[in-house]
């Protein structure tokens, strides 16, 4: 007596006696056992005949027991001494009041026995002893579908093979040309090395009387009766039923050997009830349409279709829409507000410092104004941040749980982008920052990049989908804008600002200054060249900027320097033409020390005196910086 | 193969019953009941307080008393189950007992233990002077059932291991409590190298002899074929009387 069990019982959750037998839950044990027993005699209104009463018809067996008792009539055990064999032993249900029976008896039962396959129960002999008419049967020493199905439910795949099984015998049959007509899990059969065999071929129609009226009364006794597995035309016209009903019929086990239920009404499919294949579930469907003309036509149509099912490896299931596909999504959408966020962040913290010169904090107002920007940068970069994190993490166990469910669920994608985005981001904010060139330069190249992997990422999948035929073309299209379009507009506005960023103030280079000095130095300048536009025309205008132009070169604001230049000798300004070129000139070997050499070029060729244009030119393009002296125009 | 059926007549307790035990084969099947069913008896003595040497010498003279003795004239033939009638008989035999041991602290004849003048006065089992004195029958019942239970799964047990199929039992008998089993048919079916299929027809199959065994066992203690469902169903809500 080991106690073996853990000491809670798994079926009623009480914990087991330590001296209870086996280590089992006696209240569980006996309750089931108080189940099981008496199952073998459903139908106790007529009592089958007794072993002695059929011995003395039967002298060529010795009978032994009775195995089942049903509407077509009881099946005992018993034996063949002389072939040393155990067989079935079916005395049939005969209605008194049926004068065709003799005649359909002997037609029906002579094809029966003709029937020949490892999955079909083989009659061995029929006739009549006595008052009784017998079928003699193999003995199939097991269970019937039922019986197994209260034993446990069977997994999608042993259903699957029980169905080819099935299959198979009907499709023998079917070449015969008889039909069983009462397919139900009580005439399917397991035996003790669970191989399927199929019972009581053509019963139905052998006892079942010819005229249709007769049938209905026969059903009102419950003789045939199990409707819930006959074809919808088979409840109708029974005398007009082709191999498709028994299709129908398989159809309904094939659903409850999946679901446990049987297929009545507005019925879910299997794989909303269990974790199945959805591809099982359009060949349930069609075996259970109601028209037959619609359904499988032949038993070998279903057989190859599941057998199609166990070669290729099933796509994602529809449990894809559970948890995971939703931890999926969300990390996505996470992701996907973090990339908004931190930029909109970044530029709000920037625009606060940058405007933090000191002659614009000139009052309280403005203060408050910026102490409320700079609070929503921070709690927006605190958000941001968090929204990276959740986003990634939310990828990670997304991703885990798909591993689990061995790429069965759905979200993959999602879960990819997820945790993939930032730390791909990072990477290339790094690779960004060994770029030569300006700060723009940078960032317009980062976004490029960015909306470049995931388009790639994000459409490789869907035209995958497609070219598969999978998808039909308008999800692939809506998928096409969504993941091209929402890119484009984001860096429309990205690229949008920085452009109009860059019209206003398009300095190149800001490597050795910092941001916010780059802006404040900007503003500063701008300024200056405001204040010289104010001024009237004339030499004091010229003066003014000249002395901007040089100031801008000598800190590299290579815009300002172009406009100022241009505004000396601008209009109204005729007479200041060999300021504006000593102006050019400076301003031209200026920016060439600092290494801008195009720059440089493109300010000397504005030059309209050609002899200091050609020196500017020279010096340039030989890097001959050292002297600064203007060389005297020459005529 | 089903106890209900018509060889009903042929169990134990009905033979007892009809001879009155007065009839060698009375006798014998009375003997048999009793082996069946010492353990609950054993362990109701246990539980009175007695230690377990205390309580099998106890257990042995009470059925020793109860075999030699024509008691059984007086079991109700109409209503009478053997589990009852052994309760009864028992709770009797312990108030004799203490009876005769105050008598004894008393200073009594040690030698002469009569035990019979009353049974044959009153019918076992309906009289009791203190009731109250006693540990619930309830008790009695659950290890009643217990015992039972042992019975059916032995017997299956050694249907199976007649038939070469020993690890057959050891592998499948979680599922004689029913399909909540966190086991896996698939786990079992490697376990004892059979396919899926066979696996749920030998779990049927294991269910339906234990069922019958167990049907069979009741039959042998109650009168009539109608009894055996309603002791199984007694029997079962004595388990789930949590009176341990």
């Amino acid at each position: 007596m080991t106690n073996l069990q853990p000491s809670n019982c798994p079926q009623c959750g009480k914990p087991i006696p330590e001296n209870a037998p086996s280590g089992l839950c006696p209240s569980c044990v006996l309750a089931k056992a108080a189940t099981t027993a008496n199952q073998t005699n459903p139908n106790p209104k007529s009592p089958p005949p007794s072993l002695d009463e059929l011995a003395s018809h039967f002298p060529d067996l010795e009978i032994l027991e009775v195995i089942g008792v049903g509407g077509m009539g009881a099946v005992y055990k018993a034996r063949q001494p002389k072939l040393d064999r155990f067989v079935a032993l079916k005395i049939l249900h005969v209605h008194d009041d049926d004068p065709a029976f003799e005649e359909r008896f002997n037609r029906e039962a002579r094809v029966l026995a003709r029937l020949n396959h490892p999955n079909i129960v083989t009659v061995f002999d029929f006739g009549s002893a006595g008052p009784y008419h017998f079928l003699l049967m193999e003995l199939i020493d097991g269970v019937n579908l039922r019986q197994a199905m209260q034993a446990g439910r069977f997994s999608s795949a042993e259903a699957l093979t029980l169905v080819q099984e099935m299959c198979a015998a009907l499709k023998s049959a079917h070449e015969d040309g008889i039909l069983h007509r009462d397919i139900k899990p009580e005439n399917i059969l397991l035996d003790s090395q669970g191989r399927l065999k199929i019972a009581d071929f053509g019963i139905a129609k052998l006892l079942g009387p010819d005229e249709p009226h007769n049938f209905t009364l026969t059903r009102q006794d419950a003789l045939l009766g199990s409707p819930q597995y006959m074809a919808p035309e088979q409840i109708e016209s029974p005398e007009d039923v082709d191999q498709r009903a028994d299709i129908y019929s398989l159809g309904v086990v094939f659903y409850e050997l999946l679901t446990g239920e049987l297929p009545i009404g507005r019925f879910a499919p299997p794989s909303a009830k269990n974790e199945i294949d959805a591809r099982i579930d359009e060949i349930v469907f069609r075996t259970l349409e109601k028209e037959r003309d619609a359904r499988f036509q032949s038993a070998e149509d279903v057989s190859t279709k599941v057998a199609s099912l166990s070669q290729s490896p099933p796509p994602p299931t529809n449990s894809g829409k559970g948890k995971t596909a939703r931890f999926a999504t969300a990390s996505a959408i996470l992701t996907g507000i973090s990339i908004p966020l931190i930029y909109f962040c970044f530029f709000t913290l920037f625009s606060v410092n940058s405007s933090s010169g000191p002659q614009e904090i000139s009052n309280r107002s403005e203060n408050i104004a910026v102490f409320w920007v700079r609070l929503i940068g921070i709690s927006g970069a605190l958000l941001a941040v968090t929204t990276v994190i959740l986003g990634f993490f939310l990828g990670i166990s997304a991703l885990s749980d798909i591993r689990q469910s061995n790429g069965q669920k759905r979200g993959l994608s999602r879960a990819t982008f997820a945790t993939l985005t930032w730390p791909f981001i990072v990477l290339l904010v790094i690779i960004s920052m060994f770029i030569p060139g300006p700060m723009e330069t940078k960032f317009v190249f980062l976004i490029l990049l960015i909306s470049f992997s995931v388009i790639c990422w994000a459409l490789i999948p869907t035209l995958r989908r497609w070219a598969r035929n999978e998808q039909s073309l308008g999800a692939l299209s809506i998928r096409f804008i969504a993941v091209i379009g929402i890119p484009v507009l984001l860096s429309f506005g990205v690229v949008d600002g920085l452009v109009t960023e860059w019209h206003k103030d398009p300095e190149p280079s800001i490597s050795e200054t910092s941001v916010t000095a780059y802006y404040s130095q900007s503003r500063e300048l701008e300024g200056k060249l405001r204040a010289a536009r104010e001024l009237p025309p004339g030499s004091q205008r010229a003066l003014t900027f000249a002395s901007v132009a040089e100031e801008a070169a000598l800190e590299g604001r290579l815009s300002i320097a172009f406009v100022a230049c241009q505004e000396i000798d601008g209009p109204g300004q005729k007479n200041h033409e060999t300021l504006a070129n000593t102006t050019r000139y400076k301003c031209a070997l200026i920016l060439g020390r600092q290494g801008y050499t195009s720059e440089a070029t493109q300010i000397a060729s504005k030059i309209s005196a050609e002899s200091l244009k050609r020196t500017a030119l020279i010096k340039i393009s030989k890097r001959e910086f050292d002297d600064n002296s203007i060389p005297p125009p020459t005529q | 193969m089903n106890p209900t059926s018509n060889n009903f007549h042929t169990t134990r307790w009905t033979i007892v019953l009809k001879a009155r035990g007065e009839a060698p084969e009375a006798k014998a099947a009375l003997s048999d009941l009793c082996q069946a069913y010492y353990t609950p008896v054993l362990r109701f003595l246990q539980r009175e307080g007695k230690s377990k040497d205390e309580a099998e010498e106890l257990a042995q003279s009470f059925f020793a008393r109860l075999l030699a003795k024509n008691s059984i004239q007086n079991a109700d033939p109409q209503k009478g189950r053997f589990r009852s009638y052994l309760l009864g008989a028992l709770k009797h035999f312990l108030v004799e007992n203490r009876r005769n041991q105050s008598r004894l602290k008393r200073g009594g004849d040690a030698q002469h233990q009569s035990l019979d003048e009353p049974e044959s006065e009153v019918s076992p089992g309906l009289q009791l002077p203190d009731p109250t004195s006693f540990i619930p029958d309830s008790y009695f019942d659950r290890e009643w059932a217990l015992a039972l239970m042992d019975r059916g799964l032995q017997t299956v047990e050694a249907t199976l291991t007649k038939n070469g199929k020993s690890s057959h039992f050891e592998t499948l008998k979680p599922w004689l409590m029913g399909d909540a089993s966190s086991l896996s048919q698939a786990d079992a079916a490697t376990a004892l190298k059979i396919s899926p299929g066979a696996i749920k027809v030998s779990i049927h199959r294991l269910r339906k002899d234990f069922a019958e065994a167990i049907r069979a066992e009741i039959a042998q203690t109650v009168n009539t074929p109608e009894e055996v469902s309603e002791e199984l169903c007694y029997l079962i809500e004595a388990l789930s009387l949590t009176g341990v």
